[in-house]
């Protein structure tokens, strides 16, 4: 099918991209990569009267590296994170994820702050995000605030992201070189629906145990009851009947088909980070 | 309407579009470069891929409006291209094409896999060719095809 009609603004900046979403009442969309968005559009699952297209704008594609954290622009695309783009252990962590979404040509355009902020609960950043503990620059028309990844998201493509709002950037705290990570994504068919995400990233010397669940029936989730158990286990925790009941009393699994998906998840994420 | 200056196969083109037209509807309707294909028009089976600014995107997701200033080229652009020849050569030889609705994509993304990568096994192959569906189901001949380009380059 076509997209229904629409107007297009070119943004020249971000005070200008600002200005048109605080001017259009709540009917404007974001491009960046379009890569989720045209899809809408081109089923009319849609109907914005205004693009307002941000995908150009300079200051959204900087990283900038801090002393504890990386600051990635929200329109950063996959293919560049997939390059290797941000350093250290956590750019490695980013690499390999964006080398599991959809395919070359989507990743290309495809947009970090689009995907985070497009809220698909099987999509591959929002659980990644959620494992690195992200922290989402976004600018309004009020300034600019910073919300919590474990803030941010209220349901499946809903987060608490106002209309006139833009995500400036995403922070990622650094992971220490020791970390072990391990992302494991069940998906049929390479590039179409995911059925579950496990994202675990462990540093022994901190005894730091996180785990996010991805395409979940409901927004991607952390385990905490599994994390807290496989801290207290402090080795491989492959409980699979005790992981099952956590994930089953989070509610985030419809049919036993989801709960298993998920467990598995759970389990391969958290074997992974014991090579 | 906008009207949007770009670069298609090397040539200055200037046209007025509609926003809401993607570019692949942009350039088999108003340039009449039919030999990109559009196939599911959502991103999935990889016919309409071309390249925009060099890199193999799909252009039923890209708006032509947005492509103000770019550069884009067609398969119909690739005519000198040596790595496109090969893949070509390859194609003829393995018989990678039946009704070859899906060449012109699975070529864009092939010649993009062999400059960027030098090495990769079958498994990494088939992967990166997962995007671009053939419904003949001829992948056997393609896999074979791109095989023999990047072993041929390395």
């Amino acid at each position: 099918m076509k997209a229904p009609e629409f107007d297009y603004q070119y943004a020249s900046s971000l005070a200008h991209a600002s200005e048109l979403l605080s001017n259009a009442g709540g009917q404007a969309k974001l491009i960046a990569g379009g890569q989720s968005l045209l899809q809408l559009l081109n089923q009319r699952l849609i109907a914005p009267q205004l693009l307002v297209d941000i995908r150009h704008i300079d200051a959204l594609k900087d990283i900038k590296e801090h002393e504890e954290k990386i600051e990635i622009g929200a329109c950063v695309t996959s293919a560049a994170l997939e390059d290797g783009v941000v350093a250290g252990t956590a750019g490695e962590l980013l690499a390999h994820v964006a080398s599991q979404i959809g395919y070359r040509s989507v990743r290309n355009q495809g947009t970090l702050g689009g995907a985070v902020a497009f809220a698909d609960p099987a999509g591959d950043w929002p659980a990644t995000m959620m494992s690195l503990n992200a922290v989402i620059n976004v600018l309004g028309s009020g300034g600019e605030r910073e919300i919590s990844i474990h803030e941010f998201y209220r349901a499946p493509f809903v987060s608490v992201l106002q209309d006139t709002e833009i995500i400036v950037s995403l922070s990622i705290p650094k992971l220490a070189s020791h970390t072990k990570w391990s992302y494991w994504k069940f998906s049929p068919t390479i590039g179409e629906v995911t059925k579950a995400i496990g994202i675990a990233i462990r540093d022994p010397e901190i005894s730091d145990h996180r785990l996010a669940l991805g395409a979940a029936n409901g927004i991607p989730c952390r385990p905490t009851g599994i994390e807290d158990a496989w801290q207290a286990h402090n080795a491989a925790y492959a409980d699979r009947d005790a992981m099952k009941r956590t994930i089953a009393a989070l509610d985030v699994a419809d049919d036993d088909y989801k709960l298993q998906c998920l467990t598995i998840a759970a389990e391969r994420a958290i074997a992974g980070t014991y090579p | 309407m906008s009207t949007i200056n770009l670069k298609i196969n090397g040539a200055e083109v200037s046209a007025t579009v509609e926003p809401r037209t993607h570019l692949a509807d942009f350039l088999r309707e108003q340039q009449r470069l039919t030999g990109t294909h559009l196939g599911c028009e959502h991103g999935h089976c990889g016919a309409c891929t071309v390249l925009l600014n060099g890199e193999p995107v799909r252009s039923c997701l890209t708006l032509a409006v947005s492509c103000q200033g770019a550069m884009v080229e067609t398969i119909e652009g690739m005519e000198d291209d040596d790595t496109m020849q090969s893949l070509r050569d390859a194609f003829k030889s393995e018989h990678a094409l039946q009704c070859g609705f899906c060449s012109p994509g699975m070529l864009m993304t092939a010649r993009d896999l062999v400059r960027r990568r030098r090495a990769c096994d079958d498994q990494q192959l088939r992967e990166a060719l997962a995007g671009n569906w053939c419904r003949c189901t001829g992948y056997l001949g393609i896999v074979r095809a791109v095989r023999r380009v990047l072993d041929a380059n390395s």
